[in-house]
């Protein structure tokens, strides 16, 4: 009986959901801090190429990157539907640049499903999972492993010289 | 048990530290005035509470070690042993041990180290005297002031005001006994028994009681009321044989005498007892908070003088757009006395993070003692201004510098006795240590009276290493000169000595102070002193920015980097193998395009008018901008995750339009662009 509740662990997630380029992609809500519009952006030199620089969010200095730099699909094109979904964990702060925020989802974790083998390179370990959702598919990310692998890519590049 | 003992040992170890700096404070002052009983008395009680806390928490080493010490004090306190520099060097080294204890304490062990050889070295100084003991004759004379204070109660002033009363005369009649006097009762009985036929003894000293036991030396005194005169008293007295040295004092003389030091020790006594109520009062309104609080308190201000900065701009652009109204004229209003408020809130939580540099001038006496004796140099110590006030971070991080500028004007400024004396100077040399406040700036200076720098021993020195190029060299004036001691591993000590060299090290000095916001500068001349000054900002949360542009992007540039700033004149900059430079007071410095170095958009669009000489650590370099916006206090932020690794900023300010502005750190900057061969600096 008890083993049976614990693996039948089935709960609810509730997810922001974006676009970049012509996918979609979720971030779990409570990691959300808040979406604001894109705003004026100082540029940093010599910071890794998909930081787009640092805003100021009522005092706080939060660097903001451009997500499709990020996961190598060419650069955001800014339009009126430009968002920053600002994220916080464990006490970072950072902004990321998506094409559009379409809606908040709420679904069950049982119909997420692990990553299909296709993905690979830079943003396949960030993937908690894939959701198909209305015949969408949404691609889960893990914000706490974003932060580490950018941490240590943004460590690579910087030592690179990039 | 279940008693938080970290948290015991926490408070036992700040309370400790405290009562280690009061017991090198008071011996440090011993030393100096031997007959100092406040100091033996305050030390004395350092010892005691170091001892009960430590037997407390269970550190038991320690507290038999400071009981042993304790009970060496004791004896000093009590007379039983006359202090000597032998025991002053034993109290030196028992501190020392008992500050080594609290470090082993600190690190989390038990303070468990071994004391034998100390402790023996105390018990043999209990048994045994040493004969260099410190003349105590202050404390004698001291002494018999309290002890003629002492001298009447009620009762005996009665007697003395009826005698006033009656029109009699009252004299204090001193004498003593001759040496080798055999016969001491009789002697001071028949003086008593001449005098009674004169008038009436109310009192004798000692105590008649003592006197018939023979309880005193040679010396007696009678209070004696009696019609007679001074001259009578005097005679009938030194006709008593045995008797010598005779003194009669009128009562009202003597008593003026004893109201001046009785009423000067009452004042002592008051002043004491309220600058003791002042301590307990602040005692009792003190609470202790945690840095990390007053961080979170500094960096709301720190929001707020940006909402500050911001709100002046909307408010001066709605005036402008909507002038006469009434709403705009209350928004000035309102703007203005929030400014004013955001303002002293600031300095308010700035003092909260405020310490008194005494916080580390205190350890100094001791470290020049220590070395003076080391290096047998005589020196005076001169410490001012201990009460200015420094943000408890910088406080923090500026005693490892001035330990060794303090080092390095002792080991090579100072000269020995013996060639201060052939020099015609004084014997003992001077090293003066002062704090003070200037603008927003706290300065710290440490000069001494010693030799001072030779400039042309520098320049051949330079020569020798090829740090600087030989015809530059030869236009450098003796200020640049001085500056090149700043550079890494240069020193101009003939010989590096085991305490410091001068010059070795004098770029850590730099880099510390540099990174804390400061500046670090010297001037000397030759044979008659050398003098370092340190400037720090007094917070490292805010400071002063020179605001640049370069191309559209705005930067902060620190004040304190910045040396000068000017207008590009064309025929300014020369080229040396395709290298910009520009003579600054004789010196040829690199010039660097920002725009450059920050691979600005578009910066081939925009003229770099403006040059912006600033330090780093190695070296002077100039910058080139394209325009000057003007000084300003920025907040200095963190840039926050993966942005903070990149070289050459170290934070980021938020402008009055809401936008950011990055802070330059020049020392990363230039090592950066060294890093990539942009240029070859220094």
């Amino acid at each position: 009986m008890e083993k049976d509740i614990l693996t039948s662990d089935v709960y609810e997630i509730q997810l922001v959901v974006f676009k970049l380029a012509k996918e979609f992609y979720g971030i779990e809500i409570s990691s959300v801090q808040e979406i604001i519009k894109i705003q004026d952006i100082t540029r940093v030199p010599k910071a890794p190429g998909f930081v787009e620089g640092v805003i100021n969010l009522r005092g706080k200095i939060v660097p903001i990157v451009d997500l499709r730099r990020r996961f190598e699909l060419g650069q955001t094109e800014r339009t009126k539907d430009t968002r920053v979904i600002v994220v916080e964990t464990s006490g970072n702060i950072v902004g990321f640049i998506v094409d559009l925020v379409t809606e908040i989802l709420r679904f069950s974790s049982d119909s997420l499903e692990p990553p299909p083998p296709i993905f690979s390179g830079i943003d396949a370990e960030y993937i908690k999972g894939v959701a198909k959702v209305d015949e969408r598919l949404i691609v889960l990310l893990d914000i706490n492993l974003m932060f580490k692998g950018e941490e240590e890519d943004g460590l690579k590049m910087l030592e690179a010289g990039k | 048990m279940d008693i938080d003992v970290n948290e015991y040992r926490s408070i036992f170890l700040e309370e400790t530290k405290e009562l280690i700096e009061q017991f090198e404070k008071s011996l440090l002052e011993l030393e100096k005035q031997p007959n100092n009983t406040d100091a033996i008395q305050s030390l004395f009680r350092a010892a005691h509470t170091i001892k009960g806390s430590s037997s407390s928490l269970g550190f038991d080493s320690l507290a038999k070690f400071t009981h042993s010490l304790e009970s060496l004090m004791d004896m000093v306190r009590s007379s039983k042993l006359s202090l000597n520099q032998n025991i002053i060097n034993i109290l030196f080294k028992g501190l020392d041990f008992i500050q080594e204890a609290v470090d082993d304490i600190e690190e989390g062990h038990n303070g468990d180290i071994d004391s034998s050889e100390l402790v023996s070295m105390i018990e043999k100084a209990k048994t045994s005297p040493s004969e260099l003991s410190i003349p105590t004759v202050d404390s004698v004379i001291e002494k018999n002031v309290v002890r003629s204070l002492d001298v009447l109660n009620e009762a005996e002033t009665g007697v003395i005001n009826e005698a006033f009363i009656k029109g009699l005369n009252v004299f204090v009649v001193k004498f003593s006994l001759a040496q080798g006097c055999q016969m001491k009762y009789p002697r001071a009985y028949m003086v008593l028994k001449s005098l009674e036929q004169l008038g009436e003894i109310f009192k004798t000293l000692p105590a008649v009681t003592e006197i018939e036991q023979e309880k005193f030396d040679l010396d007696l005194t009678y209070y004696i009321v009696t019609k007679s005169t001074e001259e009578e008293i005097k005679n009938v007295v030194q006709g008593i044989a045995e008797v010598e040295m005779v003194e009669v004092l009128p009562y009202e003389s003597a008593r003026t005498e004893q109201i001046q030091s009785v009423s000067q020790e009452n004042i002592e006594k008051d002043e004491k007892s309220e600058i003791k109520v002042k301590t307990d009062f602040k005692k009792s309104q003190t609470i202790r908070i945690s840095v990390e609080r007053l961080d979170n308190l500094m960096n709301l201000v720190g929001e707020l003088v940006i909402d500050r900065t911001r709100l002046i701009k909307i408010s001066e652009d709605v005036g402008e757009a909507l002038s006469g109204s009434d709403s705009v004229t209350s928004l000035s209003e309102v703007t203005t006395h929030m400014g004013r408020t955001i303002n002293l809130l600031q300095d308010e939580i700035l003092r909260t993070r405020m310490l008194p540099v005494s916080h580390i001038f205190e350890r100094f006496p001791r470290l020049v003692r220590d070395l003076s004796h080391q290096l047998n140099k005589q020196i005076d110590f001169i410490v001012s201004g201990e009460e200015t006030e420094l943000d408890k971070s910088i406080i923090d991080e500026i005693g490892e510098p001035l330990v060794h500028l303090i080092r390095n004007s002792l080991d090579h400024g100072v000269e020995s006795p013996e060639e201060r004396k052939s020099k015609g100077k004084p014997e003992r040399g001077k090293l003066k240590l002062s704090a003070k406040q200037e603008e927003g700036y706290v300065v710290i200076q440490i000069e001494d009276d010693g030799r001072g720098l030779n400039p042309d021993k520098i320049r051949e020195k330079a020569k020798k290493r090829d740090i600087v190029s030989p015809n530059i060299l030869d236009q450098m004036d003796d200020q640049a000169l001085f500056e090149l001691l700043f550079l890494p591993g240069f020193s101009t000590a003939d010989k590096v000595s085991e305490v410091s060299g001068r010059g070795v090290g004098l770029d850590v000095v730099k880099s510390v102070v540099e990174r804390l916001n400061g500046s670090v500068s010297l001037i000397s001349k030759l044979g008659e002193y050398t003098r370092f000054t340190l400037k720090f900002p007094l917070t490292l949360a805010i400071i002063q920015a020179l605001l640049v542009k370069v191309g559209k992007e705005v930067y902060a540039l620190p004040l304190n980097v910045v040396l000068e700033t000017r207008f590009l004149e064309e025929e300014e900059v020369q080229s040396i193998q395709s290298q910009q430079v520009t003579l600054f007071r004789g010196e040829v410095l690199p010039v660097l395009r920002l725009a450059d170095i920050f691979e600005t958009p578009g910066k081939q669009d925009f003229n770099e008018n403006f040059l912006v000489v600033v330090s780093t650590s190695d070296k002077n370099v100039v910058l080139s901008v394209s325009d000057l916006i003007g000084n300003s206090e920025v907040v200095i932020k963190p840039l926050g995750y993966i942005v903070n690794r990149v070289k050459g900023f170290f934070g980021a300010t938020i402008l009055g339009d809401g936008r950011v502005a990055l802070i330059v750190d020049t020392v990363s900057l230039m090592s950066a662009v060294k890093e990539k061969n942009f240029i070859k600096v220094g």
